[in-house]
């Protein structure tokens, strides 16, 4: 009661955010009876009327619609968004978590592979069993007790997509230098690949499916 | 009369250190940028604009407890400084490495400010270069 001292009351005795809290409801039936609530009640629906006009004009206003440019930046934004979407947990330290976006692997994979002279990497994916996203805090060290912190809702991480790092499995689609032999070079560039992803991430690759698409200097 | 006893009141611009942290981590060798994000740029308006209406319809209302950056999110609570990191790293240095000295890094500059360090979660959003 102390925190609504110093309120406005109604000649009843309420105060209006008690009447505003069942606005969308039918009158009690102290409301049905009771002058001042009827005016109040007359009155927000009013002004909820008036504010709704409102929303709705400055919603087709053109002087508050977003320039191209912010749009475009908006866009550009969101489109890099989603292709890094799915990521990759690769290690919990004791400050906390380190990811890596699925787009991130992909393209050092293809990296790797052109490291190898006569190998052109074309497209690349990667499959992995798929689990929730890990904890904020280390599994094998107590997490300290912190409250929780204040983050506007747009700023929230939304649930997404982890990729397993214990079972990434790849399947890389390159396309060879006839000069080259394929076993041969097959070999290495899984060698490489596999080298270069664990030296980058400490990710050690499951399987690396190679397919040979095409030859070219023939 | 005045009292010896400290006051735990502490006055904390969370803007100045998210570009202390901004400028120290771009610099970092292997930090190629900070990437913007759909969330710290959405995070970004919204905290502006909800901070100027707060500025105009209350002078004195307490310091923001969110802040964001190109690639920066700053959350307070308390004296507790959470922050979540997105990275575009060079390919010439590991980037898991690189992550763990980022965060140490970053650990560094809210403990200077006088903050305690809560999480500092990293994403390596691009890994790109040729090496060096």
């Amino acid at each position: 009661m102390a925190m609504n001292e110093g309120q406005p009351r109604l000649g009843c005795g309420r105060i209006i955010d008690e009447v505003w809290a069942s606005i969308d409801q039918p009158p009690t039936p102290h409301e049905r009876t009771c002058q001042d609530c009827q005016s109040a009640r007359a009155a927000l629906h009013h002004l909820e009327a008036v504010t709704g006009s409102m929303r709705d004009r400055d919603r087709n206003d053109p002087a508050l619609q977003p320039s191209s440019r912010v749009r475009e930046a908006i866009m550009m934004v969101a489109r890099a968004e989603v292709r890094r979407s799915r990521r990759a947990p690769l290690a919990t330290t004791p400050l906390g978590t380190i990811d890596i976006s699925k787009q991130a692997l992909n393209a050092l994979i293809r990296f790797a592979a052109s490291t190898l002279s006569g190998v052109h990497a074309r497209r690349c994916t990667i499959a992995s069993t798929h689990k929730q996203p890990p904890p904020q805090t280390s599994s094998t060290q107590p997490a300290p007790a912190l409250p929780s912190p204040v983050v506007p809702s747009s700023a929230v991480p939304s649930p997404r997509a982890v990729v397993d790092v214990e079972d990434v499995r790849i399947t890389l689609t390159v396309a060879l230098s006839s000069q080259v032999k394929i076993p041969a070079t097959m070999a290495l560039l899984r060698e490489r690949v596999g080298t270069i992803v664990e030296a980058q991430t400490a990710i050690t690759m499951h399987q690396i499916d190679i397919v040979v698409e095409d030859l070219y200097d023939i | 009369m005045t009292s010896d006893q400290p006051s735990g009141k502490q006055v904390v611009d969370l803007d100045t250190i998210a570009d202390t942290l901004s400028t120290t981590l771009s610099r970092h060798p292997g930090v190629i940028r900070l990437e913007p994000t759909m969330r710290s740029v959405m995070s970004r308006w919204k905290i502006a604009s909800v901070n100027q209406l707060h500025k105009n319809l209350r002078p004195n209302n307490p310091a923001p407890t969110v802040a964001t950056r190109d690639g920066l999110i700053l959350s307070l609570t308390g004296n507790v400084l959470n922050l979540h990191i997105d990275l575009a790293t060079n390919i010439s240095k590991p980037a898991l490495g690189l992550a763990r000295e980022t965060q140490e890094l970053a650990a560094t500059v809210i403990q200077a400010s006088g903050l305690v360090v809560g999480h500092i979660n990293v994403t390596i959003l691009a890994i790109e270069g040729t090496p060096g």
